[in-house]
């Protein structure tokens, strides 16, 4: 009886799961397995017509000149937005960790671009940003400086996209970093200060060491949140001009739906799931030699 | 767990009941429309018309879809497809597209009749065109124009770059062009392109595939090499690669630029943002003072689901609702909102403003060029190839590129994409 009763008990946490599982592997498992075999087909989308052209798509990836450009501007746009919204996140944080007074309205205020939408933050910096009408711009012109172009100059507009995922996400990065700073025992720390350990060698030594699980699913998040970033683009640049702004994500957009090449947009999507794949698997494994117990 | 799952399923036959419950409840037959959503005043007056016809009688009701804006309308087709919420009618753009993946019904025989000419699409009519393609002119302000003494259009090219030196002497910026929309860009590429290198021929397309044509040629080198020109010799408001068409009024009217080049549509829109705005307008004619307007018939229009042809009453409802749109007193209604170009068979009178009139006149006594990306058949482009061209053009504005690096890349990506898409093919498969 008590081995029937032992049994059932197991079970019933599979059965629990199963709704979840039945729709994950509907929505999410079943469509990613679909999405290689129509890599494997010239596929437009729409017909039912589905030639099978083997890795066809793939060997054209390898010599697409604009696969190669949204491959660096999704690598530098990840890249860049790791580390700087890490900095900013972790300097935002050590500063509200210093604030006595209104932390929580602080924190608020920060977080609070990080609640909206993608597509309405991108709108709304398209807006300020405007050569035109811009407040910008209007600025600078006021105190008779030269308008800039803010999207519509290819040196500059991967940039202004940055700026923007910055002010928007590191946000939500600091809340990470202020409980990563609340989890640092206040006795280490104040061992540190009686025997009169400089704040900057106390930050290296004992802050950040303390900080690499933080810092870790930060970069991590920062990193694959990089590496997906279409909204923004849709929303400010549309992947201009020209190809300047034009990341895999949107590459895959434009090709698979706009430009009704579904075969070769999957084969760009399956190419960048390897991508992230692979960066995430080494990315861990590097920051978590680094990890230290607190 | 089974309570869970009886409530689960429960709900779902409910659901299920209720739908089956309105479907079966007597009452006019309800039909989903959509259409792209440009201009406001091309939205707001189709809307008019569509809320006119549920108005007008009680068999059929039209339900409006969400607005789709232009610039994604594929996409958002797909999606809605992809999600089993295909409207039933629809305004139809990429009609082969449609038509090779067996989607659209032919249009029914008593309904050809209403146009003056359709474009058949590999052989059949698929599409009620509701506008023939619109002019693309430059629009300009007549009060900048008299106050620096620029009291006669353009006779030839020269003569245009003249009236831009003359504006750019008294600090004025000659023009804007919505260069961040892709598309808008399509305007000015494919005036020079048909100026210049087409002259014209509907069937230019048909002979690069064919080997006849190339791009990179010395026309085609001379046409970008303009183009460019305008671009980068300060003819144009300085923010242009991040300049939305929308906002092409507001520069104008705002003074902020004298010229743009865009369709007779956006008459409306200047006209409702100042009333009391002096609106000249002229097409841009080429070296020897020649002009060639966009203009004609294509096989874009108001289409009808397959799925939807197999219920009588939406069949039913599509006609109704076309005979109804094409009416003297609505189609003339709309043709008068939204600046547009008839395509019935049925002469429509109506008034318009003075500088809608002479663009009526002026394109009859011109002749035509369709847009280079709107052919069917052996004239249609693979489908990435429009925007592609586009952004490569952007790049060339910039001035990253040459007229001769654009067209050389032009011919190489162009035997990348025909590789899988060749209309020769399709367009004997589809007969």
């Amino acid at each position: 009886m008590a081995i029937k009763q032992q049994s059932l008990s197991r079970r019933v946490p599979v059965w629990m799961a199963l709704p979840s599982i039945t729709l994950f592997s509907l929505f999410v498992i079943l469509p990613a397995f679909l999405s290689i075999y129509f890599s494997l087909t010239s596929w437009d989308g729409l017909s039912p017509v589905m030639k099978f052209i083997g890795l066809q798509y793939y060997i054209d990836i390898a010599h697409d000149s604009r696969f190669w450009n949204a491959f660096r501007n999704s690598i530098l746009l990840a890249v860049v937005l790791a580390v700087v919204e890490n900095i900013v996140a972790l300097a935002l944080a050590l500063l509200l960790d210093k604030v006595i007074k209104a932390k929580t309205l602080f924190r608020s205020i920060f977080y609070l671009p990080n609640l909206l939408s993608g597509i309405v933050t991108g709108y709304i910096w398209v807006a300020l940003m405007n050569y035109s009408f811009g407040i910008f711009n209007v600025l600078l012109t006021h105190i008779g400086m030269t308008p800039v172009d803010w999207l519509g100059n290819p040196k500059i507009a991967l940039w202004s996209i940055v700026f923007v995922m910055v002010w928007k996400g590191a946000g939500y990065y600091m809340i990470i970093y202020i409980a990563g700073l609340n989890s640092i025992p206040q006795d280490i720390l104040e061992a540190a200060d009686i025997d009169g350990v400089r704040p900057v060698r106390k930050f290296f030594s004992i802050i950040v060491p303390m900080l690499v699980g933080s810092f870790t699913i930060n970069f991590t998040l920062s990193l694959i949140n990089g590496l997906k970033v279409f909204d923004q683009i849709v929303a400010m640049t549309s992947g201009g001009p020209g190809f300047a702004t034009e990341t895999l994500t949107y590459q895959i957009y434009t090709v698979a739906f706009s430009d009704g090449r579904q075969g070769y947009g999957t084969a760009v999507a399956m190419t960048l799931f390897l991508l992230t794949l692979v960066i995430s698997i080494v990315e861990t494994k590097l920051t978590r030699r680094f990890e230290v117990e607190a | 767990m089974a309570v869970l799952s009886c409530i689960f399923a429960g709900a779902v036959l409910f659901a299920n009941g209720i739908q089956d419950k309105s479907a079966g409840a007597k009452g006019p037959a309800t039909v989903s429309i959509t259409f792209a959503t440009g201009d406001v005043t091309t939205k707001e007056t189709i809307h008019t018309i569509v809320q006119n016809f549920n108005k007008s009688q009680n068999q059929y009701k039209l339900q409006e879809n969400l607005s789709i804006s232009q610039g994604a309308y594929l996409d958002s087709l797909k999606t809605l497809n992809a999600s089993g919420q295909m409207p039933d009618i629809f305004e139809c753009r990429d009609v082969p597209v449609f038509v090779r993946a067996d989607m659209i019904e032919p249009l029914p025989q008593d309904l050809l009749g209403l146009f003056e000419t359709t474009v058949p699409v590999y052989g059949t009519v698929y599409t009620a065109p509701f506008v023939a393609q619109y002019p693309h002119v430059i629009l300009y302000n007549k009060t900048v124009f008299d106050k620096y003494g620029i009291n006669q259009t353009p006779k030839t090219y020269a003569d245009f770059l003249k009236i831009c030196d003359d504006l750019k002497s008294h600090g004025v910026t000659p023009m804007a062009a919505g260069v961040a929309d892709i598309w808008h860009i399509g305007f000015l590429y494919s005036y020079f392109f048909a100026q210049y290198v087409t002259h014209g021929d509907p069937n230019y397309i048909s002979k690069v595939y064919s080997g006849k044509a190339k791009f990179d040629s010395p026309e085609m080198i001379d046409a970008m090499t303009k183009l460019q020109t305008l671009f980068q010799n300060g003819d144009m408001e300085k923010g242009f690669m991040s300049t939305k068409e929308s906002q092409l009024v507001s520069l104008l009217v705002g003074e902020k630029a004298a010229m743009i080049y865009t369709g007779s549509w956006t008459i409306s829109q200047i006209m409702e943002a100042d009333p009391e705005f002096k609106l000249g307008f002229f097409p841009i004619p080429d070296d020897k003072g020649n002009i060639l307007l966009q203009g004609g018939s294509t096989s874009q229009g108001w289409a009808l689901t397959k799925t939807a042809a197999k219920d009588p009453a939406k069949k039913a409802a599509f006609s109704a609702f076309m005979k109804y749109f094409f009416s003297k007193e609505q189609y003339t209604y709309f043709l008068k909102t939204t600046n547009a170009f008839s395509t019935t068979k049925e002469h429509m009178v109506y008034e318009t403003t003075p500088v809608m009139a002479e663009i009526l006149k002026v394109s009859a006594a011109n002749k035509k060029y369709l847009m280079w990306n709107i052919g069917v058949g052996e004239n249609e482009l693979p489908p990435s190839f429009r925007n592609w061209t586009y952004k490569k053009v952007q790049e060339m504005l910039m001035g990253q590129i040459t007229p001769q690096q654009l067209v050389k890349a032009m011919d190489e990506e162009w035997a990348v994409e025909t590789r899988d898409f060749n209309p020769t093919k399709l367009v004997k498969k589809a007969l």
